[in-house]
């Protein structure tokens, strides 16, 4: 058999003619179907456009005769005459953008040519052409022969332009018109025929000449290609396709027969054109598929060679498991298949692998089985009497015995006792001879020396017609050991001089020794059937379920209780319950002891120290006693215990204890000692601070006495007590800092607080008491009131009536004259009734900027309700007033000579009498000054109505920058001239001092609402300095600026006679004056008021005394508020 | 300047004011014509034609503003001044443009009538003198 070829190749073969098929295919459908269908397509499309290029050349052809006819007949109809009128017509059909290049007119009878039409390039020739004969133009003849009414001729070399031309003849009565055209001409025409540039056109005459080329090449030259003709016959219209060669070229053209005048019409592409999109689209196809057929062809292979490798790997595994190689890596399958394959072949091989291993196993096990059992495993044919097999490695170990199994039975009854060989040969024949299971315990002497005890048994079995004992001796020599510990052991319990009892769950009595019998006079057998609720006072059945519990969460449990013995006794005993687990089991042991003697003991013990518990008075103290010539301290253990220290801890000495002493008291505390030793204090008792064990310190106590002396009179015992204070300590330090707490509470108080007590002497008195009377508390301490704090004497009254009826007297806005003010104060007496004390606080607040606020307030509230008022009232004031003042006006000038009226005269006279004597009369009777009267009230009245106006606020006020200075400056011009006038009194005569600040800011204000404010206080202060006569009139005029609170100020402050202060209160008060009556109208000052406060968020005051002048002050914001 | 006699309309519903403005102009050789409302005074216009006329602002009705308006429109050449009790009264900025409303308005109690008066002959005289 021929070696097969690879899988790869095999694959890769298939893959390539799967596809080589279809591409030989589809190029043998293309050859037979396809190629013909395009070449009668492409034979179609060009006789389309033969046909459109016949048309066209026939249209135009057709155009030129018809052209001709016309004129023909319109020579005929209108002759020939005048010559020169022909020649221009004729001349203008031709040439460029006409059809023809020539046109002669020629008669029949010679053909000479008797006029002529040229293009205008050629009109120069006229003259040669006149007179031309053409008879020898054959086609003429022709023509006229036929008397037809247009023809062509054939192509001719023209005589013109000695261009080839075609010519058309008319003939025409007496002789004929002819044309002639260019075939440059006739190929311009068909060049510009619509078509593909690639398509050639052709016209050709009837004798093979070509008379239009679109290509304008090759017209006038023979048409010499042999075009065979379509099979059928060649009529007019009818057309053939076909190849042929031109100009070495090979083209596909289409043949076309026009009309007339007998042309063709042949239209041609170069075959190379025709073909060439389906050529390309071949070549394309022809590559794609090579591609895709390389690229076929290398997955193929490539798949082929994956697919082989895949082959290769299983068959490679296949191998190794068959060598035995079971773990494999196999190979990763992308197809279900192979996975299937793989996971199978994994499968056969774990479980060949499991079943290989399973029987190893097996094997060793059994192995390991025999050579572990502690024993030696033999097999024993029975006859003849041959150990067949004996595990050999054990014999060594146990019997130190290495013989063949042949001879091993001897060897091993060689080993026994002597005594022992008979009972064993005897024992050995009577199993092989009944068949029955073997026993043997005996001795058995190592050759090596040293006895052990072994056990030998084995079991029959028929073999066939053997029989074939199976049998193990084993080493019995420690149990045989352990049998005799555990008779000793029962002997040391049965023998213990400690009762001891197994108990059961329920308190019977499992097993007891004899330790108990004697304890308890009951008998073992007695004891087997009794509990321990039967011996035990304590004990219940009811608890001992608890007790149980209990004991078994422990394990261990030590009590003490009673028991009774037969003849009634009972007895303390000490019970140590155990619960102890033995092989799993669990059992109650009890060990009992009495303890009778040992409680008498204890009682003892401790009644002595409950005597002495008693002695020692009080928890916290501790008793010391110092020898002090032998220097011998004792300390009882609460004194250590109390520090918490162990008794006895420290050493006990003197030092011990200074040591522990904190180092601030140490110096201290050994000073107390040595005077009260010397004699000179009379008692000892000292607070110090010792150090406890952890660290801490704390305070004890310590009070003592000298307890003896010595034959000198010096002290030799000093005893005495140390107790623990600390706590007591605590809460003093604890109350000390509360009271500073609370004392500091109470100086932090801006009010003054005084404490008295029903006696009224101080008992608390706190930094603002201290500030206001610059007496401190110490010193006021225990004081009486009165004397303290003056100004509270007159409060006694009240602050006993506070104490006596025990509630709060209040006494708001008390006044206090100062040198410079008035301050109040609110003055609270709070009754104090706690524990027993009485006695009172007295609280004192100063109110005065309150009060002042106050003030302020119900000012401003004033002056609001008077501008209200005023703005309602001032138009119903003022129409009244309008009557009598001017009505007054009118009256004095009416009655008066001062002012020339005519009606006065005439009035006069009416009246028997002469203004003269009226105004005489007027004079005598004071009349002018009763006018002058009603003049200036009234016009007082008009002055309070317009300062009432003054209150009402107005937002929209007028504000500019102003510097204050210049307004003032300003105001005291305006202020000198003014009263120079009205009160003749001199104000330069008052000495004005200025003192301005230099960064005083500019103000936004209403600068004549200020001056009106200034000239309101120069006034006033004039005016009171004149009335009161002070010498040396002065005003002081300050300004500064408050950079802190963003104001300007001015401060005018004069020497005049002050004022009292229930004045100064009032000043700004509206119709508030201290003006003679009749004088001013009590608004001045308010409005000022008004102005500097409402309008411009400012303030002013005043401060005076009588006698000590006044002080104006106006302060007023540099930056403008919000609400203007 | 004309010397003729001049006539003033003086307009109050206040019967003492306006007489009392009637007979200082009087005395002073002027006509006078009195009204106490608006509506009135308006009727007198119809007859009439004074070179000038004293408006007070509240009246019943018509107040003297709206009159000054009207007032204008009828007799373009007579001049008019205000005269009010109401002291925050600030002449309308129409009227205050007006070549023949004094832009001087006259509170009540009226202190010296005869500045009025010369108030009134200024605004006359200016008038005149543009006309030329």
């Amino acid at each position: 058999m021929k070696s097969p070829i690879s899988l790869k190749a095999y694959l890769s073969l298939h893959f390539c003619t799967v596809a080589v098929l279809p591409i030989i295919t589809i190029a043998v459908l293309v050859w037979f179907f396809v190629m013909p269908a395009i070449q009668t397509r492409i034979g179609i499309r060009h006789q389309a456009m033969a046909r459109s290029v016949a048309g066209q050349i026939s249209a135009h052809l057709k155009g030129g005769e018809r052209q001709l006819i016309a004129l023909a007949e319109y020579l005929q109809s209108e002759g020939r005459n005048p010559e020169k009128a022909l020649i221009g017509l004729l001349d203008a059909q031709c040439g460029k953008g006409e059809l023809f290049e020539a046109l002669f007119i020629a008669d029949n009878e010679d053909m000479i040519i008797q006029t002529v039409g040229l293009a205008k390039e050629r009109r120069w020739r006229r003259a040669d052409l006149m007179g031309l004969d053409l008879s020898g133009r054959k086609f003429i003849q022709t023509t006229r022969a036929l008397l037809k009414e247009a023809a062509w001729s054939e192509t001719f070399l023209s005589t013109v332009g000695s261009h080839m031309a075609v010519a058309l003849i008319v003939p025409m009565a007496g002789g004929f018109i002819t044309g002639e055209i260019t075939l440059e001409n006739l190929s311009e025409v068909i060049s510009h025929l619509p078509g593909k540039s690639e398509l050639r056109t052709l016209v050709i005459d009837g004798q093979g000449m070509i008379v239009a080329d679109s290509e304008k090449l090759r017209f006038g030259q023979v048409f010499n290609v042999t075009f065979h003709p379509a099979e059928g016959i060649v009529s007019s219209g009818s057309f053939s396709s076909n190849s042929f060669e031109l100009d070495g070229q090979r083209m596909l053209g289409t043949l076309l027969e026009m009309d007339d005048p007998g042309w063709k019409v042949l239209v041609a592409q170069p075959s190379k054109n025709v073909f060439k999109p389906i050529r390309d689209t071949f070549l394309l196809i022809a590559i794609g598929f090579a591609i895709a057929l390389t690229l076929a062809i290398s997955i193929s292979w490539f798949q082929a060679s994956n697919l082989s490798n895949l082959f290769q790997a299983y068959a490679e595994r296949a191998q190794s498991i068959a060598k035995g190689q079971y773990t494999l890596d196999w190979p990763q399958a992308r197809a279900r298949e192979f996975d299937q394959l793989g996971q199978g072949l994994q499968r056969m091989a774990q479980q060949i692998s499991q079943r290989e291993k399973a029987l190893v196993e097996n094997e060793e096990r059994l192995q390991d089985l025999v050579s572990n059992v502690p024993g030696v495993v033999y097999q024993f044919t029975a006859d003849p009497n041959v150990f067949t097999s004996v595990v050999r490695d054990k014999s060594i170990e146990l019997l130190g015995l290495d013989s063949e199994p042949e001879k091993f039975f001897d060897d091993f009854v060689a080993c026994l006792p002597e005594e022992d060989q008979p009972r064993f040969i005897t024992s050995v024949k009577e199993a092989v001879e009944s068949v029955t299971p073997w026993h043997y315990e005996g001795r058995f002497i190592r050759p090596s020396g040293g006895e052990i005890w072994l056990d030998c048994y084995s079991i029959p079995k028929r073999a066939g017609d053997k029989i074939v004992f199976y049998g193990i001796l084993t080493d019995i020599t420690q149990r045989r050991e352990l049998e005799s510990s555990l008779r000793f052991s029962q002997f040391i319990f049965e023998k213990a001089t400690i009762a001891i009892f197994i108990l059961g769950e329920n308190g019977e009595f499992l097993n007891v020794n004899e330790e108990v019998c004697r304890y308890l006079g009951y008998s073992r057998e007695e004891l087997s059937h009794m509990t321990v609720f039967d011996v035990d006072t304590v004990f219940t059945a009811e608890g001992w379920g608890a007790f149980m519990a209990d004991l078994r969460s422990h394990g261990v449990k030590t009590i003490e209780t009673w028991n009774r013995h037969k003849n009634g006794k009972v007895f303390p005993v000490q019970v140590i319950d155990n619960i102890m687990t033995f092989e799993d089991q669990e059992y109650h042991v009890a060990f009992l002891q009495d303890i009778s003697e040992r409680k008498r003991m204890e009682e003892a013990l401790k009644e002595s120290e409950q005597r002495l518990e008693l002695a020692l008075s009080g928890a916290n103290e501790g008793i010391w006693d110092w020898r002090i010539k032998e220097d011998i301290l004792y300390l009882d253990p609460r004194y250590y215990t109390m520090a918490g220290y162990l008794p006895n801890e420290f050493p006990c000495a003197y030092d011990e204890v200074l040591k522990r002493i904190h180092k601030d008291d140490l110096e201290r505390t050994q000073s107390i000692n040595d005077r009260y030793l010397a004699g000179e204090l009379e008692t000892f008792e000292m607070e110090f601070r010792f150090l406890r064990k952890d660290g801490s310190y704390m305070w004890i106590q310590a009070k003592g006495k000298i307890a003896a002396w010595d034959d000198h009179g010096n002290p030799a015992r000093f005893s005495g007590t140390s107790t623990d204070i600390t706590e007591r300590k605590a809460t003093e330090e604890e109350l000390r800092q509360l009271r500073s707490y609370l004392s500091n509470i109470i100086d932090s108080m801006p009010s003054i607080l005084v404490a008295v007590d029903r006696n009224g002497k101080v008992t608390q008195w706190n930094n603002q008491a201290e500030q206001a009377t610059g007496m401190r508390f110490e010193e006021a301490l225990g004081q009486s009131l009165g004397k303290v704090f003056p100004r509270l004497a007159d409060e006694m009254e009240r602050i006993m009536t506070s104490i006596q009826e025990r509630r709060v007297i209040s006494a708001p806005k008390v006044s206090r004259k100062m040198v410079w003010d008035t301050r109040f104060e609110d003055i609270t007496i709070f009754p104090l009734v706690t524990n027993g004390v009485e006695g009172a606080v007295i609280r004192v607040d100063d109110v005065t900027d309150q009060v002042r606020m106050e003030e302020l307030m119900i000012q401003s509230e004033k002056m609001l309700s008077v501008g209200g008022l005023a703005a309602g009232m001032a138009h119903e004031i003022n129409n009244p007033l309008a009557g009598i003042m001017q009505t007054a006006e009118v009256m004095a000038s009416r009655l008066g000579t001062n002012l020339y009226v005519a009606a006065n005269e005439k009035a006069a006279e009416a009246a028997g009498t002469t203004m003269a004597a009226i105004e005489q009369f007027m004079k005598a009777r004071d009349i002018q000054r009763m006018i002058d009267t009603i003049t200036t009230s009234g016009q007082r009245v008009a002055d309070i109505v317009d300062n009432m106006l003054s209150f009402a606020r107005k937002s929209d006020a007028m504000a500019s920058s102003q510097l204050l200075t210049e307004l003032i400056d300003k105001t005291i011009e305006l202020a000198a001239t003014d009263y120079d006038l009205k009160k003749h009194y001199d104000f330069k005569l008052i000495d004005i001092q200025k003192k301005y600040a230099g960064d005083l800011p500019p103000v936004p204000c209403e600068g004549a609402k200020i001056q009106q404010v200034l000239l309101n206080i120069f006034r006033n202060g004039a005016q009171a300095m004149q009335l009161a006569r002070t010498d040396n009139p002065r005003f002081v005029i300050r300004t500064w600026f408050e950079q802190d609170r963003g104001m300007a100020v001015i401060e005018i402050e004069d020497n005049g006679p002050g004022m009292e202060e229930a004045v100064r209160k009032r000043v700004f008060e509206p119709f508030f004056t201290n003006k003679p009556p009749g004088e001013g109208t009590g608004l001045g000052m308010s409005v000022s008021y008004f102005i500097i406060t409402e309008n411009h968020s400012g303030e002013m005051r005043v401060a005076s005394r009588p006698g000590q002048g006044a002080i104006f002050t106006i302060r007023l914001p540099v930056k403008r508020s919000a609400n203007g | 300047m004309d010397n003729a006699i001049k006539t003033v309309l003086i307009l109050d519903d206040e019967k003492f004011v306006r007489q009392s403005f009637a007979d200082f102009f009087e005395d002073r050789l002027w006509h006078t014509l009195q009204a106490e409302s608006a509506e009135q005074a308006l009727d007198i216009l119809e007859t009439a034609s004074p070179h000038a006329a004293i408006v007070d602002v509240r009246l019943p009705g018509m107040n003297g503003d709206a009159f000054i308006r009207r007032a204008f429109n009828k007799k373009p050449k007579m001049i008019f001044t205000v005269c009010t009790g109401s002291t925050d009264y600030i002449l309308p900025e129409d009227l205050s443009i007006l070549p023949t409303v004094c832009s001087d308005v006259f509170f009540k109690p009226v202190s010296n009538m005869a500045e009025m008066e010369s108030c009134l002959l200024r605004m006359m005289s200016a008038l005149e003198t543009t006309e030329d």
